[in-house]
């Protein structure tokens, strides 16, 4: 205590009590406990986000999974390696072999950034994390997040209960489990986050109405512009957002505030990214969130001038303008429409609409196996009891609608429809699902605890009349809503709903969504099986092949050959050029002759395909070979699907037409196949995909001969013999 | 402005776009777009291999990809139909009501959504067999 008194204002007070009769003094307040129950409850749903997804690497070992996210991880290692501005301006010449892929400018770089920066991060914390695992952990670390910002938007929509429920729900729903598990480093993995983000910050600025709310909210925004394709969808539903409110009457000077800044700082944030660029304000996708723009400029201005000028001179001005801006906007847009400048729909967003489109005109969107429609059967797998408190959350949404709720309804029902297209979106309808079953979930709960609550009293008032007149009292019946065994079981009933889901979700994760991919394990225990073809093969390819070698696969593989095999592919995942493609295509559809001149043309050494019959992998190519036909066919008219159909039927039996067994997939897949015995009781070259003999069972080469065979025979490679010798 | 007046009163009511809400989920978690997309028939068929009669096979085993266009509409069904039985139990809460339906209400809603909990758990059981095992 200091020796001289303050000359003002008294003794500042210090408390004498000790640490526990002070933490007994806040435990006991109620504001207290619910702080820290909050709490609790937010740390345990972090960890069990976090933790859910561990399943692979708890099992197998943690290594990246799938095809893309060896891209994704390539091109980390070489943003963290060369730095910034080489990994900005990265052309890669390892892939697409003769015509090179721009990187730079083709690639959405939110995901290398992030884990680059938690690379850098964990660098300077000394806390030295490989790479590979930061990469690997990504993911679960953004579904951590996710979950916390799942509490705020709940929290923003209904209060503080719904936020609680929705960040629980959102911890394991599994249809985001599926694209989020550690080792899937992809996109998604953060574009999730990023897009529950931006609509948390979105409905927060259209509540406040302030430019800092909106400017936060694109910032936002530049995050998922900068991770995934799919940022279209943000630019499309808040555009259309804006149009419902003002349809239904609730247009407010709040939301001109929000959309305006929204659409200013979004846009020019959106266009620092490559691949975006000037598509921001010219493409047909976006023309919605540039035309809302100017509606709202123009019904603003309208506004105003009505203010000012009298009403015959405002309805005089207002016909004038009217017709001036119907005659410059057709002109303009059919000028910018036959200019060529205004770029038309891509194929991939035209499915959405028209989900038939793909099928006819874009085999290559139409044969990726994500790309399919939604059965009934995904959406109780992926979503369990949500799919049945979403329908009671959208009835909530519309018995008390504010401004946040009509949002989530909108972005509920786009969400539910084009996860109906297509099941990869059923990732984007996760989160929707989520909100709205919180908020149905979160209504029961209150409603049941808030009779438990306050009947006590009413009981003790109407129970003297009841005994006295038996079931004659003041109503007919008696009221079962109000009764407490009613709402305990109600919260009963909610338990074991809540518990089934969670139970269920750790089930789906452990047995559909940890398996890497790269890795094939079957069996439990001792009778285990791993099958680790697929890196033995690269591997080979690695250190067993010219450092400048070519080698041509189907798409599939090309991301994985690139990263571990560490040489040059033909085509990869990333699809861009079709026509490169479909010439791989009718290189593995043609007969060995024709194959050898295509694959002379590409200056291919090695040939690579996926073969399952010895194993019984189901995916290999031989099952993807028709729609290598198709695309080959749809370029290159000489390949006919039907040469490869034997009376409509597609066999690679002795049924099979002379051109598929002639094919160059067939005798790469079947090479010395003829003599192998797969299976006890059937003859050799026992297809054990297929589940029937081969048709040609002695394949000879001429132009290739056979390098490596993985232990199972899953991955064969060819190596391409060179000219013959003319003299 | 005299011309908006008018337009309040063309809004639909919350309670039609609600049903109408209700209705498009129906279809759409049914797997409308697989049905007009692959065309599946309507129930499959398994050849009975000792007799070689064709019994009606209802659900698409081992694939969570496939369906038949009935199975499809059976599970929409009963998704809208747990949602309809949430929405019930909400609705008896409502002061207004008399007490009779809300008794009513409360106690088709539960009937209602345990029912299309169980019968959904009976019906992925028979389409995967491996489930929760």
């Amino acid at each position: 205590m200091s020796p001289v008194k303050p000359s003002s204002g008294p003794e500042p007070y210090v408390s004498h009590a000790s640490l526990f009769e002070t933490a007994k003094r806040y435990l006991t307040k109620t504001k207290s406990q619910e702080l820290l129950l909050r709490s609790i409850i937010l740390i345990f749903v972090y960890l069990l986000a976090f933790c859910i997804r561990l399943f692979s690497v708890l099992r197998y070992e943690s290594v990246i999974h799938e095809f893309d996210p060896y891209f994704n991880y390539r091109s980390t290692i070489n943003l963290v390696q060369e730095g910034f501005y080489e990994f900005w301006n990265w052309f890669d010449a390892e892939s697409w072999h003769p015509l090179g892929r721009v990187v730079g400018g083709t690639v959405y770089p939110g995901l290398m950034f992030t884990a680059a920066i938690l690379y850098k991060v964990s660098q300077f914390l000394t806390a030295c994390i490989k790479l590979r695992d930061i990469c690997v952990f990504t993911a679960p670390f953004f579904a951590g997040n996710t979950a916390l910002i799942a509490y705020l938007f709940g929290k923003e929509l209904k209060d503080t209960e719904t936020g609680l429920v929705a960040a629980a729900l959102m911890a394991v729903v599994p249809g985001y489990i599926s694209r989020s598990v550690a080792g899937s480093f992809d996109n998604e993995a953060v574009a999730i986050f990023a897009l529950v983000t931006t609509f948390y910050l979105w409905v927060r600025a259209v509540n406040q109405g302030t430019i800092a709310s909106a400017v936060l909210a694109a910032f936002a925004y530049l995050y998922m512009a900068a991770s995934w394709g799919a940022y279209v969808f943000i630019s499309n539903l808040i555009p259309l957002y804006v149009i419902i409110m003002f349809v239904s009457g609730r247009y407010s000077r709040r939301i001109y505030v929000a959309y305006t800044t929204f659409w200013a700082v979004g846009s020019l944030l959106a266009m620092q990214v490559r691949f975006i660029g000037f598509n921001h304000v010219t493409s047909n996708e976006l023309l919605s969130f540039n035309g809302v723009f100017v509606g709202l400029q123009v019904w603003e201005a309208l506004v105003f001038l009505r203010t000012k000028l009298g009403t015959k001179q405002f309805g005089q001005l207002v016909y004038l303008t009217a017709v001036a801006a119907g005659a410059v906007g057709a002109a303009g847009t059919a000028i910018l429409v036959l200019s060529g400048k205004l770029n038309p729909w891509t194929g991939r967003f035209w499915t959405l609409l028209d989900p038939t489109y793909a099928k006819k005109f874009i085999p290559i969107v139409a044969s990726v196996s994500e790309h399919q429609p939604t059965t009934w059967a995904s959406y109780i797998f992926d979503l369990h009891v949500l799919v049945f408190a979403a329908p009671a959350g959208l009835y909530f949404c519309f018995k008390r609608p504010t401004d946040g709720t009509i949002f989530l309804t909108v972005f509920a029902l786009t969400a539910i429809y084009f996860s109906g297209i297509m099941v990869r979106l059923m990732l984007v309808a996760a989160p929707a699902f989520v909100l709205l079953s919180a908020i149905a979930v979160s209504s029961i709960l209150q409603s049941a605890s808030k009779e438990l609550r306050t009947p006590a009293a009413a009981e003790t008032k109407t129970s003297p009349v009841a005994t006295r007149r038996g079931r004659t009292s003041a109503s007919n019946e008696e009221n079962i809503t109000t009764k407490k065994s009613t709402n305990l079981m109600i919260l009963g009933l909610t338990f074991l709903a809540l518990w089934s889901y969670s139970s269920h979700s750790v089930w789906v994760t452990s047995e559909a969504y940890s398996s890497p991919s790269i890795v094939l394990i079957s069996g439990w225990g001792p009778h285990r099986v791993v099958l680790d073809d697929f890196r033995e093969a690269y591997y080979w390819l690695r250190h067993n092949t010219a450092p400048d070698a070519k080698v041509m696969s189907w798409w599939d593989y090309g991301y994985q050959i690139t990263a571990m095999g560490n040489r040059t592919v033909i085509v990869d995942n990333n699809t861009w050029n079709n026509t490169h493609i479909a010439t791989v295509g009718r290189a593995m559809a043609s007969n060995e002759t024709e194959a050898y001149k295509i694959m002379r043309q590409l200056d291919v050494d090695y040939a690579l395909v996926i073969f399952g019959g010895m194993s019984g992998y189901s995916s290999d190519d031989i099952n993807k070979f028709l729609w290598m036909v198709r695309i080959g066919g749809g370029v290159f008219p000489v390949i006919k699907e039907s040469d490869y159909l034997a009376n409509g039927d597609y066999t690679v039996s002795s049924r099979g037409t002379q051109t598929m067994l002639n094919s160059l997939m067939y005798k790469l897949s079947y090479y010395d196949f003829g003599n192998i015995m797969t299976e006890h009781g059937k003859g050799t070259g026992y297809d054990r995909v297929r589940n029937y003999e081969i048709g040609k069972k002695d394949v000879q080469l001429d132009h290739l001969y056979e390098a490596f065979t993985s232990e199972h025979w899953i991955v064969r490679i060819y190596r391409v013999k060179d000219l013959e010798n003319r003299f | 402005m005299p011309r908006l007046s008018s337009l309040e009163e063309l809004r639909p009511s919350p309670r039609l776009i609600c049903v109408l809400v209700l209705v498009s989920y129906f279809f759409v978690t049914a797997g409308i777009a697989y049905d007009i997309i692959n065309e599946p028939p309507a129930v499959g068929g398994q050849t009975d291999p000792v007799t070689g009669a064709v019994k009606p096979m209802t659900f698409m085993p081992y694939r969570l990809n496939g369906q038949f266009i009935l199975e499809g509409l059976s599970g929409g069904f009963f998704y809208t139909l747990g949602g309809v039985g949430i929405i019930l139990l909400d609705l008896s809460r409502d002061k207004n009501q008399s007490v009779l339906f809300r008794n009513v209400y409360l106690a088709l809603g539960l009937a209602i959504t345990i029912l299309s909990y169980l019968v959904c758990m009976v019906f992925i059981r028979i389409k995967m067999p491996g489930y929760m095992r």
